[in-house]
């Protein structure tokens, strides 16, 4: 029980960086594939506050997400004048650029020992050290996420962000400041990529590098393609069923060692099956070809 | 101490330069990143050492065989995965997210048949290396050096000069031109996905002489490969060598005075600076404009 | 008084002369069209107007403000409003949401408005739609409102692209090619659309390869060849200017002094 409460926080989490991406990448076309970097940020900031000052959590993650603003902010005033496959680069390139200072900048991140005894959540001094009660709260925050996201797509802000993706020099010629809805968005994406990033190190109490590699953008860029570019009930169902699905390769006995990349050439096999035969994913609106 | 980092850097960079000019070959004609090219590099490495170190197979055979794999993976890969892509004129992200579906796959197969373990394919003691100016310099690393030179020549003479490489060209600069000529621009591909993945294959044999290869780091192999391509300007040739040069000595000059771990960093950080100010590279490519 | 102005100017493009000592006025609430070769140059003087494209020098001016400097939105805001030759629709939105993107929100399409001003852009959404629907209307295309917009024909694309820049309402109409590929019947349409647009005190520039069009349509015509403006006028005057008619006829060679 304990296992399944837990293996529901990872979703929650994971829901709250598909649909944050999803935002970037399926609604104004933008493709993102650094997305980690920005909850590694929000994770190492609350943790160091955490552990230097005492820093609540609840203070710690929304500053965590600040700081993944404004490296948000940086990244995307920068890709302005990049395009399609040159954006994708760049960003895959700053994501790179923010793991690797998390693994050397050893002064401040303890680089690849990580950092432990990152303490929990607490409400009005009740410690939710138990997994069901990490789970309210997770759930809590998956709400509120899908319900600004929800609020920013279907309003004529999200129109606009549309209006991009489909024809940046179009929405340009209808009167719309195309780049400041670019870093808009990217930030955006990045607040909420770095609320997941605090919550996942105060539950799991231990932060390193490896939580926010290459592999994991991408993993969470396969979970927006599944569920459906530019659906965010899409997303709440991709990262969901590639969270829970592996899970079964758990209970069938295998080892670790053998579960592990086996999970990930189910992921990588995904990815190719998806752009092969159905590219909008389950839910997807948007026919991306 | 300067000769030294300078002697690293080429030797590092001659390795890039290899995975960039075998990249480039696939790229002039494909026209997006083709990451998966990373896997294949690695794939030649373990290949080879199953052949060479654990089956005792002669090292030339090993590599030659190898190299052939690599090749027919490339052309397995273009045909089952990118060639309906094209035919259904998907967009660049799905090429690039199919590819790096590839990569994710053809890695986690390595790792589950190979293990974690990382290899090498060194079996002599390590020989005592020639000493120039300061700086130790080993014969394996001189044959790395003195490979990719020649290697760049070859390729770029063989674009130049050949028939098939002037078709490549052709279909590089224009396939609907091309086939107009009665050039087949599915078989140039296919034949610059061979040629391609048997150069990084083999790239990836030889460099495991020096270096470990495990899979986990080959991403990190050909996203350099790609910086040194855009370097040097992408889809040209020579340039690819110059990139992977010029990266090599900037990551290892560049952590002279700070930690060695630094050195992706590094390179991440050259490659935002070129996609910002200098996407075409050094010799200033022209990216393609839109039109209005 | 001329509400647009383009003056001297010039683009180069890798040793192409695009554009070379342009310029010409357009008074206010005039039809004017701008004609010439393919190549002539026509669409790029429109992308310098719009702000697309920068020239090597010479100046735009629109409502006596020099405008040459500005972005294309901000030109857009300003009262100049544009359609484009290779047509530019959103392909994955409906046709009324294609409509509802031309508007002058401002402040209702920020991210702090979407986020707070729950009402007032649900106000504002319903007032657009109502707009968005009558443009549609005009144009007869309301009955496919809900459509994809990728999944229209071409004549219908077209028909959308002038719906949306109605709905845009800007001061001075930049119109590419708004006949090409068009029915007669939808082009008669179409003119009659322009008409009213200039009756309710709309500049409109177009550019056109359909010598009927022009003829009927355009009170002022200038016209390009290889760059150069060739002639400046009304209708009559560019039929029969010999320099247009060599142009396009090259019946007699003008022979160089």
């Amino acid at each position: 029980m304990e296992y399944l409460f837990h293996i529901m926080v990872i979703t929650g989490i994971y829901i709250i960086l598909t649909q944050s991406l999803n935002l970037v990448i399926g609604y104004t076309g933008l493709p993102s594939l650094g997305h980690a970097a920005f909850s590694c940020v929000g994770a190492y900031t609350s943790a160091l506050l955490a552990l230097y000052f005492g820093l609540s959590p609840w203070f710690g993650i929304i500053i965590g997400a600040c700081a993944a603003i404004a490296i948000a902010a940086v990244l995307g005033a920068a890709s302005l004048r990049l395009k399609g496959d040159y954006l994708a680069l760049a960003t895959l390139g700053f994501g790179l650029i923010v793991y690797s200072v998390a693994k050397n900048w050893v002064l401040l991140t303890e680089g690849p020992m990580g950092l432990p005894g990152i303490h929990r959540f607490s409400i009005l001094g009740f410690q939710l050290s138990e997994a069901w009660s990490y789970l309210l709260l997770v759930i809590a925050f998956v709400l509120l996420t899908n319900l600004v996201l929800k609020r920013i797509v279907n309003s004529p802000f999200g129109r606009v962000l549309q209006g991009v993706r489909e024809d940046e020099v179009a929405t340009l010629a209808m009167g719309k400041n195309v780049n400041k809805y670019k870093i808009t968005v990217f930030v955006v994406g990045a607040f909420f990529a770095g609320i997941a990033g605090g919550l996942y190190a105060h539950y799991i109490t231990f932060i390193d590098p490896s939580s926010f590699t290459v592999m994991e953008s991408i993993t969470i860029l396969l979970m927006v393609v599944f569920g459906g570019m530019g659906s965010l009930t899409g997303s709440i169902i991709g990262a969901s069923i590639l969270v829970l699905l592996p899970e079964i390769l758990r209970f069938i006995g295998l080892p670790s060692i053998v579960a592990a990349p086996l999970r990930q050439m189910m992921y990588g096999l995904l990815l190719v099956v998806l752009m092969l035969k159905q590219p909008m994913g389950l839910l997807g609106k948007y026919r991306f070809r | 101490m300067f000769f030294q980092l300078l002697f690293n850097g080429i030797i590092a960079g001659s390795a890039y330069a290899l995975v960039a000019v075998s990249f480039t070959v696939i790229y002039r004609v494909v026209k997006f990143f083709h990451f998966a090219h990373g896997i294949v590099y690695a794939i030649g490495a373990y290949f080879a050492y199953t052949l060479y170190a654990v089956h005792g197979v002669n090292f030339i055979v090993s590599l030659l065989l190898a190299s052939m794999l690599t090749g027919l993976i490339g052309i397995t890969i273009d045909r089952f995965v990118y060639s309906p892509l094209r035919r259904r004129r998907s967009p660049n992200l799905v090429f690039l997210l199919a590819s790096f579906g590839i990569f994710i796959f053809l890695q986690n197969l390595l790792q589950l048949i190979y293990g974690v373990q990382v290899l090498t394919l060194r079996t002599d003691p390590v020989k005592e290396g020639f000493h120039f100016l300061g700086a130790v310099i080993t014969g394996t690393q001189i044959l790395i050096v003195g490979t990719s030179v020649i290697v760049t020549l070859g390729v770029w003479l063989f674009v130049k000069k050949t028939k098939l490489g002037k078709a490549m060209r052709a279909v590089a600069d224009d396939p609907w031109a091309a086939s107009v000529v009665g050039i087949c621009p599915q078989r140039i591909i296919v034949a610059s996905f061979f040629i391609g993945s048997a150069l990084a294959g083999a790239a990836g044999v030889l460099v495991s002489l020096e270096t470990n290869i495990d899979p986990t780091m080959v991403m990190n192999t050909i996203l350099k490969g790609i910086i040194a391509s855009i370097i040097g300007g992408i889809g040209s040739i020579p340039g690819a060598m110059f990139g992977g040069l010029f990266l090599g000595s900037a990551e290892n000059l560049g952590i002279w005075q700070i930690p060695s771990g630094w050195k992706d960093c590094i390179a991440f950080g050259i490659l935002i600076l070129f996609l910002l100010f200098k996407p075409g590279g050094i010799s200033g490519v022209r990216a393609e404009k839109e039109c209005l | 008084m001329n509400v647009l102005e383009v003056r001297n100017l010039f683009k180069n493009y890798d040793g192409v002369k695009a554009v070379e000592n342009v310029s010409f006025g357009i008074p206010k609430g005039v039809i004017a069209a701008l004609i010439g070769q393919n190549g002539a140059g026509k669409t790029t003087v429109f992308n310098i107007i719009t702000g697309f494209l920068k020239p090597d020098s010479g100046c735009i001016i629109f409502k006596n403000k020099d405008i040459t400097s500005m972005a294309p939105y901000q030109i857009t805001q300003r009262g100049i409003g544009r359609t484009f030759q290779n047509i530019r629709i959103f392909s994955q939105l409906s046709v009324l949401e294609n409509v509802m993107l031309a508007t002058k929100y401002g402040h209702s399409e920020s991210l702090w408005a979407a986020l707070f001003r729950g009402r007032e852009i649900r106000k504002k959404d319903r007032q657009n739609q109502e707009r968005a629907e009558s443009c549609l209307m005009l144009v007869g295309m309301h009955d496919k409102k809900n459509e994809l917009a990728e999944d229209l024909s071409h004549g219908q694309r077209k028909l959308l692209e002038l719906a949306r820049i109605i709905a845009l309402d800007p001061e001075v109409f930049l119109l590419d090619e708004p006949s090409a590929g068009l029915f007669p019947e939808t082009i008669s349409k179409m003119c009659e659309i322009i008409h009213q647009l200039r009756d309710s005190g709309k500049t409109i520039l177009f550019i056109s390869h359909d010598i009927n069009v022009v003829m009927g349509l355009a009170e002022k015509v200038i016209a390009l060849n290889y760059g150069i403006k060739i002639a400046e006028g009304t209708p009559s005057e560019t039929q029969n200017n010999e320099a247009v008619i060599n142009a396009y006829l090259g019946r007699r060679r003008a022979i160089a002094p």
